[in-house]
Formats: structure tokens, sequence, C-alpha cells
């Protein structure tokens, strides 16, 4: 799958499922840990990513190529306003996908330290949380009843705050 | 989500309103370990840090009246926000509350006469708050002339300090003593005090507290002029400095200080021209002051002391500021034009920038 028609230096990602993406470098490079391969020189052609699939991969790939072609913020120029909107609205569309699929692409930009990334999919998910009970946190997060606070602390922690079960 | 690392749950639970946080302390022990962990508590104060709310305080009464009510209301900077209405958590017959500033989500507020004050530590997203006074204490018969309570955020030792200057003189003695006392939030105390001979001089105006000092400005008569200096209080040091002003234009008459996007502001008041808002960009640099915006007095009304206070820069390249304790005005920074600000249009209103986190008053 080749994304650019520029002549720029490729560089080559193979997921799990050894679904080859061919991509322009500077875009590979909005992740931080292909930028600290190829600068140490330990990126071969290709670069397998053994614990993510070509699904996550191409989605992690579509967010790296609309951010590397957006102007960066700089401390000294001044922002275009309209590019910083049109960013916000692409991630905004990008977020919205279920639940299986946040937390594989968090999963991706956490190992591919992809800063920005890992912010918006942990922002998407604190959004649809907040409002849940702490017995759906529980559910989510796959509580193991030894973890369990006792009947008395569990009180004691829901009086504190009695508000915030409102 | 059973798999997800400690370091990116801990992403995720920063980025959660004080109130789901304080519910999902009840999920499991971990988790109200993580949350209750000073760590933690600084990891979601940066992130919300960047979501900056308004708290706004209103008089619905007229000013004086014994029973006047008192409320409050938050909303966020959104081009939507939504309202809450967080009650104060004391007692509030007897006088009012007067907001003294806001830091790390905490605010603080004080009421009362010049000798004995409450001050109130109020984090209203947890609805944790710590009562304390401020008594002075003067030799017998001393005539006080003048106290003045402030608070501010010292940075280097993360301590919120209320500070008290006061001016008096002995019996018998015409001699103006200026005595400063320094109260403590992280040890509970009142532990610093220094008294040294001074003028009486005029303090006029907000005063704001910018890069870990307290500033507010004084006033001279020169002749038929008046000449204005920024003083400040350094809360680490525990020492008075003076702070470079902006290269006024001519004609100002007076003027007043804010904080915007936490850079000290002066506003000035060029008579029957405009009111201008300026910003340290820099803290410290005199070159570093910058003219942003310049009301036109048909914007505000015709007026000769400043009566606009910055409040916050919006997302939508707009500042908001609060005009005469009574209004707002979204100023367009781009088209330089000003216009009237939603909703409240109070009696008297005062309002200051927070931000919702778990910090405690105690």
């Amino acid at each position: 799958m080749s994304t650019s028609s520029s002549s720029s230096k490729k560089i080559v990602l193979k997921s799990a499922d050894n679904e080859t993406f061919e991509i322009d470098e500077i875009v590979a490079l909005e992740s931080q840990a292909i930028k600290n391969m190829i600068e140490d020189e330990c990126a071969d052609n290709v670069i397998p990513l053994g614990n993510i699939d070509s699904k996550t991969l191409s989605k992690i790939i579509e967010y790296c190529k609309k951010h590397a072609e957006s102007p960066k913020k700089d401390d000294n120029a001044d922002i275009d306003e309209k590019a910083v909107e049109d960013l916000k609205s692409f991630d905004a569309e990008f977020a919205k996908v279920d639940m299986p699929l946040i937390q594989d692409i968090l999963m991706a930009a956490n190992f591919l330290n992809i800063d920005n990334l890992i912010g918006l999919m942990c922002r998407t998910i604190a959004d649809r949380i907040k409002g849940k009970t702490p017995e759906e946190i529980r559910k989510i997060l796959n509580i193991n009843k030894n973890d369990l606070l006792s009947p008395e602390q569990e009180a004691k922690a829901r009086e504190e705050n009695s508000w915030a079960f409102d | 989500m059973p798999d997800v690392p400690q370091d990116v749950l801990a992403e995720i639970l920063s980025r959660l309103p004080v109130k789901s946080l304080l519910r999902f302390r009840t999920v499991s022990k971990h988790l109200c370990a993580v949350i209750d962990s000073p760590q933690f508590v600084n990891q979601h104060l940066n992130q919300s840090l960047k979501m900056n709310k308004i708290l706004l305080h209103l008089k619905d009464s007229t000013l004086g009246s014994s029973n006047s009510k008192c409320s409050f209301y938050s909303f966020s900077t959104d081009p939507n926000p939504d309202y809450e209405k967080p009650g104060l958590p004391v007692n509030q017959s007897g006088p009012v509350y007067r907001i003294m500033g806001s830091f790390n989500g905490i605010i603080c507020l004080t009421r009362g006469q010049s000798t004995r004050r409450d001050i109130l530590f109020w984090n209203p997203s947890t609805k944790r708050y710590r009562l304390t006074k401020s008594v002075g204490n003067y030799p017998p018969g001393s005539k006080i002339r003048l106290t003045i309570v402030r608070a501010g955020y010292d940075h280097v030792s993360g301590d919120c300090k209320v500070v008290r200057f006061s001016h008096y003189s002995r019996p018998g003695s015409n001699l103006v003593c200026c005595k400063v006392n320094v109260y403590s939030l992280k040890l509970d105390l009142w532990q610093f005090e220094q008294e040294f001979p001074c003028n009486t001089y005029q303090v006029q105006g907000h005063d704001v507290c910018v890069s870990g000092s307290i500033h507010w400005v004084g006033t001279q008569n020169s002749g038929s002029n008046k000449k204005y200096s920024i003083i400040a209080f350094d809360l680490h040091s525990q020492s008075f400095k003076s702070v470079p002003q902006p290269k006024y234009t001519n004609g100002c008459v007076a003027i007043d200080l804010g904080i915007l996007g936490g850079c000290l502001c002066v506003v000035c008041c060029h008579e029957k021209v405009s009111v201008d808002v300026w910003v340290m960009m820099k803290y410290g640099v005199k070159v570093s002051w910058r003219k942003l915006i310049a009301l036109k007095m048909s914007d505000v009304g015709f007026r000769t002391s400043p009566g606009v206070r910055p409040i916050s820069y919006l997302k939508n390249g707009k500042v908001l500021l609060q005009v005469d304790h009574k209004y707002f005005l979204e100023y367009d920074l781009e088209k330089k034009t000003s216009e009237k600000a939603f909703f409240f249009d109070a009696p008297y209103l005062t309002s200051c920038v927070y931000q919702e986190t778990l910090v405690s008053c105690s």
C-alpha cells in the first residue's frame, strides 16, 4: 500500500498478520520509537511490528500521515488557526470508533511512543467512562475480587463524597 | 481493559473530572490508592491546568445590605459552557466573602474587619475547605491605620500563602510602622513577621499573584500628578521588590493590575480615549510589555479609572474581560472589536479563573 507519490525516503512497516505498509519516512517519524530506531540505524528496510495487527496499524498510519502533513506549532510563528481547527476535527472524527479498537490503538501508540495519539485515545476513553458507576468500571477493568474494598471501607469512601454518586 | 499498563491507566484517569475520580475511588483498593497518591494528584493537576474554568461570584442584592445573598457559579471556557452552582461549604451569615485568588484549584476567600478576618481555602471541585483566622497582634492602645490581607502561591515551596500588611502607630507615637505577617497553608501557621518604619502609602485597585509574588499598585502624589508603581512581595524570599512598568502612551490617568494566561497585566485608563490592557510576556522583563487590548471609551463607557479586568483567553481567539463588576465583554484580538458576552448582568459580580483539581486544602 503506497501512501505517497513523492520520491522521499520510504519506510516499510509489517503488521502482526504480515501485511506490509510502505510510508514516507516523515510519517514514520511521528513515532518516537521508530525515530529512535532510524537514528540509531537499527532499522532495516522493513520494521516488523509483531504486536500490532493490520487494522490497528492502518489507523495509526492514517493518524500519523495527517499529523505529519499539518504545519507544526511553533512558538515563534503565529499559529495557523485554520490548520489547528482542521486537525481538531480530524482528531474528533478519528476517535469515533468502538472501544476495543480505541484500546488497540492506545496500546500500539504507547508501544510506538506517539505522544499526541496516546493523549487523544486517553481523552476519548476518559470521556466515555466519566459517567460510569463503580460497578461498570470494575467490569471494564476486570477487577479481581481480592482487590475490592471491604464493605466498611467502601461505605466510608461513599460517605466521604456522597454527592459524587448522584 | 484488563491489560492496560499502570502508566497508561494513570494517563486516562488524569483526564477525568474530579467527580468521576471521587466515585471511582470505590472501584478497588488499587484504584483508590492511585487516585489518592500525591503523584497522581499532580499528574491530574497538570492536565487540569490546560482547562480553565471560571468561578463567578454574584451578589444579588444592593451593596451594603446586611442580608445580601451571594451565589457562586462555575463554568468552563468552552463556546457552550455547562453551569454548575457550587455552594460555599461554610456558614454565610455575617459579612460577605471576597475572592482573593485561586491557586491549583483552591479558591482563597476572606471576610471581616481589618484586625480580625476569616480566611477560607476552598476547593469547589472536591467541596473540601479549610477555615482559618487572621488576627493582628499589636501593642495595646496602638492605632491601626491600614490592614491589607492578600493571598498567593509560592511555587518554589508549593504552598498557598496569605500575607497581612498592616500600618499602625504605637500609643503616644506618630511614627508609622509597617508590619508583615505570612501564613502558610501547608503548615497551617502564621510564621513570618517583620516590622519596619514606613510612610503610609495609598493602595488601590486589585492585587494579583504572578510568578510567586503578590503585586499591587502603590500611589504617590507628586504635585498635581499621581505617580504609580508596581510593588511586589516575593512569597518565597519574603521580601519586597519593584516591577518595571510598560511605556504608557501619554495621558494615563489611572492603572490597575490583572492576570491573563498566567502573565502580569496592567490595565491603563487614558482619560477620554481608551482603556488599554498591557501584558508582561516575560515576567520581570521591561521590554516584554505588550499592548494586547485597546478598548475605546465608546465600548466601555466614559471613565477615569480602569474598571476592566482581563479574565481569560477563550478558545475562539478572544479574551474575556470583566467590566465594572457588572458584565463581561469578549474582545476579539484579531478584529480588535468587543461585544457583550453572555448572560449575567448582575448588580455586583466578581470572577476568577480556576481549575478542577484534587489538590487538598489541608
